[in-house]
């Protein structure tokens, strides 16, 4: 359950990024998840949504997209996309593999509402 | 709506910490080894072995964490080496930061080797960079011969794969070289041993390994 880790570390991000009396514009927060990473999107939904509450943040959504395990094979240079975790070349079937990505735990953008949108 | 692009790893902290713990242990020269495992695989008792095998031609400090109780630092602290008990308090792997403040108890001029045993979880402390040389992965022959499939990131992420209680393979439906195949389709570079922390066998090969690897 490192997930409430993982949504701590994502508002300490989000708190350096936006001005501080901004924080309750933010809406969404988008992420992007590798499969390899290890997280779950649905405990990491129910960490974030419940730290969030009472704070400036607590309007504010995880957008999650995961993303698949990439693989460049050492033998052919075939790169292949994978949702499964099989690290073996689909086109020459040799092991030796590299991950070109599928490990990412990247925020990439946060969006906020605009100030006449709050007032509303 | 405006939007604020940032593309910010997320464990960028823990990132940062790893680093700055690389380039101390680089400095000191010690090689330092994450050891990685599900609850009861023989982390601890690998240590045991290999300290006590390694004694009089190395320095082993050690890091251990765990959710609670500091029994794994008594132990190892029976064998008279210096040793720094992380607990955890519910975390359920260990974090760069929670590394760097145990660190600071451990006198680096004097040590060659430094094992960090973490957590045992075979999922969360794959994703968490402690600075180390080697990821090293244990696992035991009774948890079942699927555990590499079922936990790739962890046994992808890692250097060496242990196989731990070779000694019980005539009681449980087990088989080491059905282990090896399932890691290897996940990492087929992974260094691989074979040990019985209960007799012994096995320990000498691992620890020509670890020796292979020390700077000083």
């Amino acid at each position: 359950m490192h997930e409430l880790s993982i949504a701590q570390n994502i508002i300490q991000i989000v708190n350096n990024c936006v001005e501080k009396d901004k924080l309750g514009l933010v809406e969404k927060i988008y992420l992007k998840l590798g499969l390899l990473s290890n997280v779950l999107a649905d405990s990491l939904h129910f960490s974030f949504n419940s730290i969030v509450e009472n704070t400036p943040l607590q309007n504010s959504k995880l957008n999650i997209e995961i993303l698949p395990i990439k693989i460049k094979c050492n033998e052919c240079d075939e790169i292949n996309s994978t949702g499964d975790f099989i690290f073996v070349c689909p086109t020459c079937n040799s092991p030796s593999i590299s991950i070109i990505s599928g490990d990412e735990m990247i925020i990439s953008s946060i969006h906020l509402k605009d100030e006449s949108e709050l007032v509303e | 709506m405006s939007a604020i692009t940032i593309e910010r790893k997320v464990l960028e902290k823990n990132d940062q910490i790893a680093d700055e713990l690389r380039n101390k242990f680089r400095s000191k020269k010690m090689f330092v080894i994450n050891l990685l495992s599900s609850p009861g695989s023989g982390k601890t008792s690998l240590i045991e072995r290999t300290v006590e095998f390694l004694k009089d031609k190395l320095n082993i400090s050690v890091i251990v964490g765990d959710v609670q109780t500091d029994n794994d630092a008594k132990r190892i602290g029976k064998l008279d080496i210096p040793v720094v008990q992380i607990i955890t308090n519910g975390s359920c792997h260990l974090e760069a930061q929670l590394v760097r403040d145990a660190y600071r108890n451990i006198e680096d001029e004097k040590t060659d080797i430094l094992i960090i045993e973490n957590v045992g979880n075979l999922v969360c402390p794959a994703g968490y960079d402690l600075g180390e040389d080697k990821k090293v992965v244990l696992i035991s022959t009774t948890e079942g011969d699927d555990k590499p499939l079922k936990y790739p990131a962890m046994f992808r992420n890692s250097s060496v794969m242990i196989i731990n209680k070779i000694d019980l393979l005539p009681y449980v439906n087990s088989s080491v070289e059905d282990i090896k195949t399932n890691a290897k389709s996940i990492n087929s570079k992974l260094d691989m041993f074979e040990v019985s922390c209960k007799s012994s066998e096995g320990i000498k090969e691992w620890c020509n390994w670890l020796m292979r690897l020390t700077k000083k």
